[in-house]
């Protein structure tokens, strides 16, 4: 369980680490060199209406944080730990409130529980509270975040060796008390890293901020994003306060235990008795308000539109939609675990100064807004032939995404245990063969499911693919975005059933099937 | 993992990378009379058929970038004298104002300007009218009889009105109806204005579409929009009882609002696009909006919007809609002021 002795790194290592930085360091420096330009920052800055705003922002974030943080782990739990019935599409289903884009989850959500919504016209309940301001936000955002959380902490249980619960258990361990000193430990890192990812993405949030009407810093820069000054301000702050929490949850996760992988032995479970029921019941019902809910109210969308003879858009194209997002999202997922992967090798083996730096930069431009990163592209690559290409649009998913990509592939470096590497030296294996044989074997789930995260979310982004496509280039979210700004509501939510859809198949073929606990 | 697995993700990579090269190469075609590149703040499900024809017309490859006016504006800017754009077609004339006050718009062709009436067309020339929209009342006839219905738009911030009012402060379009009415009444009427929505409670919502599901089901009695949203819900759910209040001709409530186009300075296809803006104030396509978007034609001699009350005059407001794009910033702050956004 020891680490090894962290090294500086030489040369190459501060090299690689200086490179990735001032990549990932471009939206911030973007904002800075606008900054200059901005008259009076601190009257914005110290505007009582800002502070609040940014209060606002950071009890958001915490919630929702904690919110999902305990529903991410208990799903987890069930799923992968105890007899829970339906186990196999439970797995597939978990994870798929993350590629409800927030503005069309939210607008679901609004229109179900609003007074007069379809609960109270359907069947009669005024009494459901109303999903708006703050715990309104809240309820939306946990709902499509908690995989954030999920997906790493179950990926961490699958993979924890069972012996060690079968040893504290033999050592006559209670099950609390197991939990707490042989199971806590070694979730700690995947949790911190999730639950960093759901702040992260709370205070970045827009859709669902603006349809519950609740004052963050982002609804701040999209709404006032004609009112430069102002807009550049918030962006900076929320930037700010992104670099600090990326630093803080790393610092954190250096003091963590290292984690041990052991990938080939089925994970242990837990017969519940009657208990898998409750678990069943529990499971259900968080999945019918992430998952049956959105669902439900955009058939409905489509249903209502459908019979009332709806008008549905002439120009949108089902199938090139469909696959234009389809690639779209893989290569961009491809890429970014690819970029990353020098990075996340170094903060596994050889963690130093710049690395650190580097990894914060990375973690934290996961947080800017996507109209920020897509105007600085358009600053750096304007004028270019590269302007308007596949290429700066694929860059600025990766720019805006690794950061759910960093963690999962450190985890992974970190996990593959280094005497696989001595035993294979003595035996006369070449640095390149010892890592095709033994890394990227090791690696391959953790890289997936890294992956997986940054696929999720290039398939909703919106903001730089609108600005930043080539030409013509349509996109699942483009469409819905096209067709639910005019009312088009047959059409988006066609849409998005398909979106969903799609994200399913596609988790499922990349991420879940790799899975060892078939 | 098998190999058939292995097999597929294969073909879907490499179908992927296919794609980027195919892309990258092809339909970078100029149509025989040349090709032009526009901005659109309108989006394509709208306005799409619209410049296909255009295309199939005039014998030009027209390249359209569709997004949203505010961050075209926004992109615009950013691109400065290195914009690809030729022709920026906003929804509304903020966006439009706010580009113009960048100078980065020439002026049009006197001729485009002409055909509309001039209290539609920015004053320095820069931006001409192209469709209008007519700012309504949305209410819901099993919610209130025609009787109770409001005379002024005004009368919504009286004390004494009993009717809840639903807004999209952060809409163009409500943004550009505060800005006329400072233009009308002044600052200070204007915070009162709203200052009294806020005391009669009323509720904002993040676009009209969802103030208007708002109304549907008796959430608030009044929605403030834009006229044609209605018109679009109701097709998609005729059990919809929610209809379009028209204030009376030069209540600031039926402010006739227009989406609008310009050239930008750096234009490289200048004829081009002189060639598609005067397209799109052709009977024709004036004739499309009324029966496609069900917006107000701008041209003189062309049927409005069928089904939509006829205005007699399509009064355009009696001040320079030039100002309505200037005066965002201030609206913007007088909007936070009065509470409706913090």
């Amino acid at each position: 369980m020891s680490r090894t002795a962290p090294r500086t790194g030489g040369a190459s290592a501060t090299a690689i680490a200086v490179t990735s930085a001032t990549l990932f360091a471009l939206p911030f420096g973007y904002l800075v060199l606008k900054l200059l330009a901005v008259e009076g920052p601190w009257t914005i800055v110290s505007d009582p209406d800002t502070l609040d705003t940014v209060r606002g922002s950071l009890l958001l974030a915490v919630a929702v944080t904690l919110c999902a943080s305990t529903i991410g782990v208990s799903l987890a739990w069930c799923v992968v730990r105890t007899n829970l019935p339906g186990r196999r599409a439970w797995r597939v289903l978990v994870p798929l409130p993350l590629v409800i884009p927030s503005f069309v989850g939210a607008h679901a959500y609004v229109s179900t529980f609003a007074p007069g919504g379809l609960l109270e016209s359907s069947f009669g309940w005024s009494w459901v509270p109303e999903v708006r301001g703050f715990w309104g936000a809240v309820f939306v955002l946990t709902l499509l975040s908690y995989p954030y959380v999920y997906l790493p902490v179950a990926a961490r249980l699958t993979s924890m060796p069972p012996s060690w619960e079968e040893s504290s258990r033999l050592l006559g361990h209670r099950p609390l008390a197991m939990l707490r000193t042989v199971v806590w430990p070694q979730l700690a890192t995947s949790l911190l890293a999730g639950a960093t990812l759901v702040f992260l993405y709370a205070i970045s949030d827009f859709g669902a901020v603006s349809f519950v009407q609740y004052d963050t810093l982002t609804r701040k820069v999209f709404e006032a994003r004609l009112d430069r000054d102002r807009s550049i301000v918030f962006s900076l702050l929320l930037g700010t306060i992104a670099l600090v929490i990326a630093a803080a949850s790393l610092r954190a996760s250096r003091r963590m235990p290292n984690i041990a992988a052991a990938p080939m032995r089925k994970p242990l479970r837990y017969r519940l008795g009657r208990g898998r029921w409750w678990a069943l019941s529990a499971v259900s019902t968080v999945m019918a308000f992430a998952l049956a809910i959105p669902i439900g109210v955009l058939s409905w969308w489509v249903v209502r539109g459908t019979r009332s003879g709806g008008r549905r858009s002439s120009v949108v194209k089902l199938d090139e939609a469909l696959w234009s997002s389809a690639w779209i999202s893989v290569v961009a997922a491809a890429a970014t675990v690819a970029i990353v992967l020098p990075l996340a090798w170094l903060a596994a083996r050889r963690p130093g100064r710049s690395v650190t730096a580097a990894n914060v930069v990375m973690s934290a431009a996961f947080a800017l807004p996507g109209i920020v990163i897509a105007l600085s592209m358009v600053r750096v690559f304007v004028g270019t032939p590269l302007y308007q290409s596949y290429f700066v649009l694929v860059l600025s998913y990766v720019l805006h995404f690794a950061g759910q990509a960093i963690g999962a592939e450190t985890a992974a470096f970190a996990s593959i245990p280094q005497r696989l590497h001595e035993a294979a030296r003595v035996l006369g294996a070449g640095a390149v063969r010892r890592f095709v044989t033994i890394d990227l074997r090791l690696l391959v789930p953790g890289l997936a499911a890294a992956g997986g995260l940054v696929l999720l979310s290039v398939l909703k982004e919106l903001p730089a693919t609108l600005m930043l496509r080539p030409i013509g280039f349509n996109t699942l979210a483009t469409r819905i975005f096209g067709t639910a700004e005019e009312a088009l509501l047959l059409d988006a939510g066609r849409l998005s059933l398909v979106l969903i859809g799609l994200s399913g198949v596609l988790t499922w073929a990349l991420v879940l099937r790799r899975r060892v606990d078939r | 993992m098998s190999h058939r697995t292995h097999y597929l993700v294969g073909i879907f990579c490499a179908a992927a990378f296919a794609s980027i090269a195919v892309a990258g190469c092809s339909d970078d075609g100029v149509g025989e009379n040349g090709s032009l590149t526009v901005y659109a703040g309108r989006s394509e499900e709208l306005v799409g058929p619209l410049i296909e024809e255009f295309e199939k017309e005039s014998g030009i490859d027209v390249k359209v970038l569709y997004g949203d006016s505010a961050s075209l504006a926004l992109q615009i800017k950013e691109e400065g004298e290195q914009s690809p754009a030729d022709v920026f077609y906003a929804q509304a004339p903020g966006p439009l104002g706010s580009v113009a006050g960048a100078d980065l718009l020439q002026p049009l062709d006197s001729a485009l300007l002409a055909t509309v009436p001039s209290g539609f067309v920015a004053a320095d020339g820069t931006w001409v009218g192209v469709s209008g929209r007519v700012r309504v009342a949305v209410y819901d006839t099993e919610n209130l009889e025609e009787s109770e219905l409001p005379a002024s738009v005004l009368d919504l911030a009286d004390p004494a009105s009993d009717l809840s009012v639903g807004i999209a402060p952060t809409n163009a379009s409500f943004q550009d109806f505060v800005s006329a009415m400072r233009v009308e009444l002044g600052d200070d009427e204007t915070l009162l204005f709203l200052e009294g929505l806020v005391e009669n409670g009323v509720r904002t919502y993040p676009n009209n579409t969802a103030v208007i599901e708002a109304v549907g089901r008796g959430e608030v009695d009044l929605g403030l929009v834009n006229h044609y949203y209605n018109v679009e819900l109701t097709a998609q759910d005729a059990s919809l009882t929610t209809r379009n209040h028209f204030f009376p001709s030069g209540d600031l409530g039926s402010l006739v609002l227009v989406s609008g186009a310009s050239m930008l300075k750096t234009a490289t296809n200048v004829a081009q696009g002189t060639e598609f803006i005067k397209f799109l104030l052709s009977a024709e396509s004036q004739r499309f909006f009324a029966t496609e978007t069900f917006e107000y034609p701008l041209v003189a001699g062309v049927e409005g919007p069928v089904g939509q009350p006829v205005l007699t005059e399509m009064a355009p407001p009696p001040f320079d809609l030039v100002e309505l794009g200037q005066q965002l910033d201030s609206t913007l702050a007088l909007i936070q002021q009065a509470g409706l956004v913090s």
